[in-house]
């Protein structure tokens, strides 16, 4: 990592100083380059912008691609990414010297094993977004290697080979590229959205940035978000929720590599719930199998059949596509808990990002569930519960000025991740909402943001009534009524009643305490 | 009252093609009426034809019109009367103002609100010692047309049509005014034009082009109430009006304002504003506007764009997949708390019947005196989180900077223009209320900034001690 400054800033002071106070006194990023400190991009141009549009790996690719040929910036075909021709030797000489998880990159040596319903094939094909995968057909011709005079070397670090553009937009911004340009209008807007929170590394002015110093920005952010909003202790054994996808993967991923480089002192494990749908997540748990791997963290797997005696392929075989997520999403979440529970942990972490939150606030309006609506937006929650969760990904955009983050971190790094929708699929409304954020975050960027600000400040009062926290009689698990609602929705099942489940919690709790 | 969903789901009328035919609760509700054998009698009085066998021409649905239409528009009515008098919106001695735009909406709280007026003229000629005056009703027409240049002829075809139809509406008589947009200004009309089309331009973002425009809407509303003499503003915003808005005002990070704005009543300005129709649906409302004949007028005005164009498609799709989506929205929204001037004014006077009184005190809110913000943004006179306030708080050395520092966020981002030489001149070209509203308000703030170090200042007697 020669020739990046060592940046003792006073952004690093400040850094320095928090970290220090949290994780025991070691300077959080020394090899940081003279970057200001800087919040998100909150205000990046509004609308329009280059439209790279990359899936989610939640199973929407096919509508994406179309925005590629709206794109307005003459980067091409590919947005704002250049490929930087051969990559696959590029990883590996990227490390703090403790890299020994990710110098094991991509499944070269696991032969893809095969998917049980043939369709998806857990190889670079599948697992590489279409837009960033380096096309051989449209290689010479969409490289703008040219545009600006031969040498692409990274703006930040002025060695390594530049690997990916920043939209014009910023390039517009300051004239120097070294000049961090500090914006008042957006720092005073978002100050308060919480106090000193969203503090967020971004380079204004680069051009084009290495693989390197894009890994460097993107795991800082996480790391600041880490400190300063104080998600981990030391000494705690956190578990991170992993589906294999391409979020979590990520997560796990980073937040295995900033505990070594920060010395968080956290025992990490990954904690993945089996649901039992073939076809979808026998696959996803290979994928998950082979992370505990190269990255050396314990895996614990715990499945519903283990926990309630029931697969989602039973349930959904029972009571058909309609309403099978509300069983999923409430035995998920209990999984999550009795499995964090098993592994002792002090805090799980999942791989929510902000799309996911904005969407859960507008949900939850659709809803009319104001209980949520007043927690959802809240990087930690269950604080008062056995086993917190924390959302480290809470301001990580999907796209983060027409460049989406997570999905280009996981492919340069040749993240292993698994991208398929769950074959029984989702409500058509979750997919209106998504398909809206969407839409939003095309026309403004910053509304993705705007809803998580709007979340936060929502006037509710703290005497609106809120379900009283119980546990249940039955499990001991928290809940808000008698039984927890995993309970009445297993009660359900087993008597061969699901629907009631569904609506009518009292009767089937009467009917099993009669007898 | 917020109508919840079974209620709701009753009274949806919505057209045929606006129904997909796999609509679970759809199939549900033909299979339940048909079982009862009641499929072609009126679910309230089980004795007429329900409107859409009724008026099969009108386009009314076929099956999910349960009402026949005596009782359909009883409901309705008897919603907006509801709100009228349970949030005290209209009292004997008021004199109201409807604003009306010509579309289905404001059509029908100008009718209710005739029909409510000649119920009580009625009543009044009836009665001997005639103590109860009756109130006032007055009909503003914003004419947009300088916005609009294109369109002026068919404007003044509408306003040539609600003449008509205000003068139709009596006994007893209603006063049309007509009110062009620019006179928002003082000066004079050529004036006033230019500099409106200059404030507009001066706004990049079409969704914040939008949202003046409906801001210097609102001021010209309460400029013809408060030159006229009326004491209340009725709007006809609607339920799926309102949950377009929770929606749009959510997605443009307002939610700390947003439950200002949803309420029945909301008097943070001069003349009070009231929303009446809050708890009828744009469904039920088109569907009384079309049976009834009532005259609707298409104006101009460009569909909604940007942010608000895509709100509002998605509010409709949801409640296409659910027909009480739009309610389920408002109503969560109506779980935030309101403001403590989301409620008429008490009323002190003792001329004021008791009952009134005694009615207003059991519904209006309870203030809420910690949770209330004395702030308000210059533009969209949304009240201002600590938030925007603490940033705000920065002393600017120029006029227009320190406008663009009282703003609220969203407006900040949506509305200002972003280089200071734009900024200047859309400064100027602001009409004189927005301005004048950051004057006071930064009085107010340096008053409540020294309140909060009051303890740390030092009095002229304590220095002596």
């Amino acid at each position: 990592m020669g020739g990046l400054g060592v940046g003792t800033t006073s952004q690093l002071q400040k850094g320095g100083g928090e970290g220090g106070g949290v994780f025991g006194g070691e300077a959080p990023f020394p090899e940081w380059p003279q970057t200001y400190q800087h919040r998100r991009s909150w205000g990046s141009g509004g609308a329009g912008g280059a439209k790279l549009s990359l899936s989610k790996g939640k199973g929407v690719q096919h509508e994406e691609c179309s925005f590629d040929s709206e794109s307005s910036y003459g980067y091409g075909h590919g947005g704002n990414i250049i490929h930087g021709g051969s990559s696959s030797t590029s990883t590996s000489d990227y490390g703090y010297g403790h890299g020994q998880a990710h110098s094991n990159p991509y499944p070269y040596n696991y032969p893809p094993p095969m998917c049980n319903n043939g369709s998806h094939k857990l190889d670079r094909d599948v697992a590489v977004p279409p837009a960033l995968e380096p096309s051989k057909a449209d290689g010479g011709s969409r490289r703008h290697e040219g545009q600006e005079g031969g040498a692409r070397l990274c703006s930040l670090c002025d060695q390594k080979r530049a690997a990916l553009k920043r939209p014009k937009t910023l390039e517009q911004v300051t004239s120097h590229p070294f000049e961090f340009h500090f914006f008042p209008h957006l720092e005073q807007e978002f100050l308060p959205l919480k106090p000193l929170l969203v503090v967020i590394i971004v380079p204004f002015g680069w051009k084009k940035i290495c693989r390197e110093c894009f890994y460097k920005v993107f795991e800082e952010e996480i790391h600041q978000v880490i400190v300063e909003n104080q998600l981990f202790k030391p000494g705690e054994r956190v578990a991170i929720g992993a589906s294999g996808g391409k979020d979590s993967t990520v997560l796990a991923y980073v937040l295995s590599e900033l505990n070594r480089r920060h010395n968080y002192g956290l025992d990490l494990f990954l904690l993945s719930v089996d649901e039992g749908i073939t076809g979808y997540r026998d696959d996803s748990l290979e994928t998950v199998k082979r992370n505990e791997i190269q990255y050396g963290l314990p895996l614990k797997i715990v499945s519903y059949k283990d926990l309630y005696g029931w697969t989602m392929d039973e349930i959904v075989k029972m009571i058909g596509l309609k309403n099978n997520c509300t069983f999923c999403g409430v035995f998920r979440r209990q999984a999550l808990d009795r499995g964090a529970a098993l592994l002792k942990v002090d805090k799980v972490a999942t791989g929510h990002n902000a799309d996911d939150i904005a969407e859960t606030v507008l949900l939850n309006i659709l809803r009319g569930d104001i209980a949520r609506l007043s927690r959802c937006t809240s990087i930690t929650t269950g604080e008062d519960g056995p086993i917190p969760r924390c959302k480290p990904f809470k301001y990580t955009y999907e796209k983060e000025i027409n460049l989406n983050q997570i999905c280009t971190y996981a492919y340069f790094k040749r993240l292993d991740y698994f991208s398929t929708e769950c074959i029984y699929s989702p409500n058509a409304y979750r997919g209106f909402a998504r398909e809206f954020i969407k839409d939003l975050e095309r026309i403004r960027p910053r509304a993705i943001l705007d809803i998580i600000k709007s979340g936060e400040n929502f006037r509710i009062s703290t005497n609106t009534k809120m379900p009283e926290q119980r546990t249940c009689e039955r499990c001991g698990y928290i809940s808000s009524q008698k039984w927890c609602k995993a309970c009445v929705l297993l009660e359900g099942l087993n008597r061969g009643l699901p629907k009631l489940g569904i609506g009518q919690a009292e009767a089937l709790i009467m009917m099993a305490e009669r007898k | 009252m917020a109508c919840n969903s079974s209620s709701c789901q009753s009274n949806c009328y919505k057209n045929d093609e606006e129904y997909a035919e796999d609509s679970p609760s759809l199939t549900d509700r033909k299979l339940s009426t048909s079982t009862n054998g009641q499929q072609n009698l009126c679910v309230k009085c089980k004795a007429n034809q329900p409107i859409s066998s009724a008026s099969a021409g009108a386009g009314a649905g076929a099956d999910d019109a349960h009402f026949c239409y005596g009782c359909f528009r009883r409901n309705l009515y008897g919603k907006f009367r509801l709100s009228v008098t349970s949030y005290s919106m209209i009292t004997p001695s008021d004199n109201v103002l409807v604003a009306f735009s010509g579309g289905p909406a404001s059509s029908v709280a100008l009718q209710f609100v005739h029909e409510m007026q000649h119920r009580a003229q009625k009543n009044f000629d009836a009665s001997k010692d005639r103590s109860l005056p009756v109130f006032g009703v007055g009909v503003a027409f914003i004419d947009e047309s300088a916005v609009y240049p294109d369109a002026s002829e068919k404007v003044d075809d509408a306003i040539r049509e609600m003449k008509l139809v205000v003068s139709k509406l009596t006994p007893p008589m209603k006063q049309l005014h007509v009110f062009p947009i620019e006179n928002i200004y003082t000066s004079d009309s050529i004036e006033g034009k230019d500099r409106l089309t200059k404030l507009l331009d001066a706004v990049n973002d079409a969704t914040g082009k939008e949202d003046l425009l409906l801001h210097l809407r609102m001021l010209a509303l309460q400029k013809v109430a408060s030159e006229n003499g009326y004491n209340r503003l009725i709007l006809g915003s609607c339920t799926s009006r309102i949950a377009c808005h929770v929606l749009a005002a959510t997605v443009k990070g307002q939610g700390y304002s947003l439950s200002a704005d949803i309420q029945y009543v909301d008097a943070r300005w001069d003349i009070p504003v009231v929303l009446p129709l809050r708890d009828c649906t744009a469904q039920e409302l088109n569907l009384l506007c079309r049976i009834d004949g009532l005259k609707t007028l298409q104006l101009p005005n460009s569909p909604p764009a940007g942010i608000n164009g895509l709100v509002s498609s998605f509010v409709t799709l949801l409640q296409e997949e659910n027909p009480s989506r739009e309610c389920t929205i408002v109503r969560t929204a109506g779980k935030l708390t309101p403001f403590h001037f989301n409620r008429i004014p008490e009323i002190s006077d003792c001329t004021v019947p008791l009952a009134t009184r005694r009615r207003q005190k059991r519904y209006n809110l309870k203030p809420m005196e910690s949770m209330s913000s004395e702030s308000f943004c210059p533009l969209c006179n949304s009240p201002l989180s600590n938030s925007d306030l603490s940033s705000s708080n920065k002393p600017e050395s120029c006029q227009s900077s320190r406008f663009g520092g009282a703003c609220c966020s969203s407006c900040r981002f949506q509305i200002l223009p972003k280089d200071s030489s734009s900024m200047e001149h859309f400064y100027l070209s602001l009409p004189q209320q927005m301005v004048a509203r950051v004057k006071h308000g930064s009085c107010d703030n340096s008053s409540m900034l020294r309140q909060q170090i009051q303890d740390c200042l030092l009095s002229d007697s304590e220095d002596e001690t």
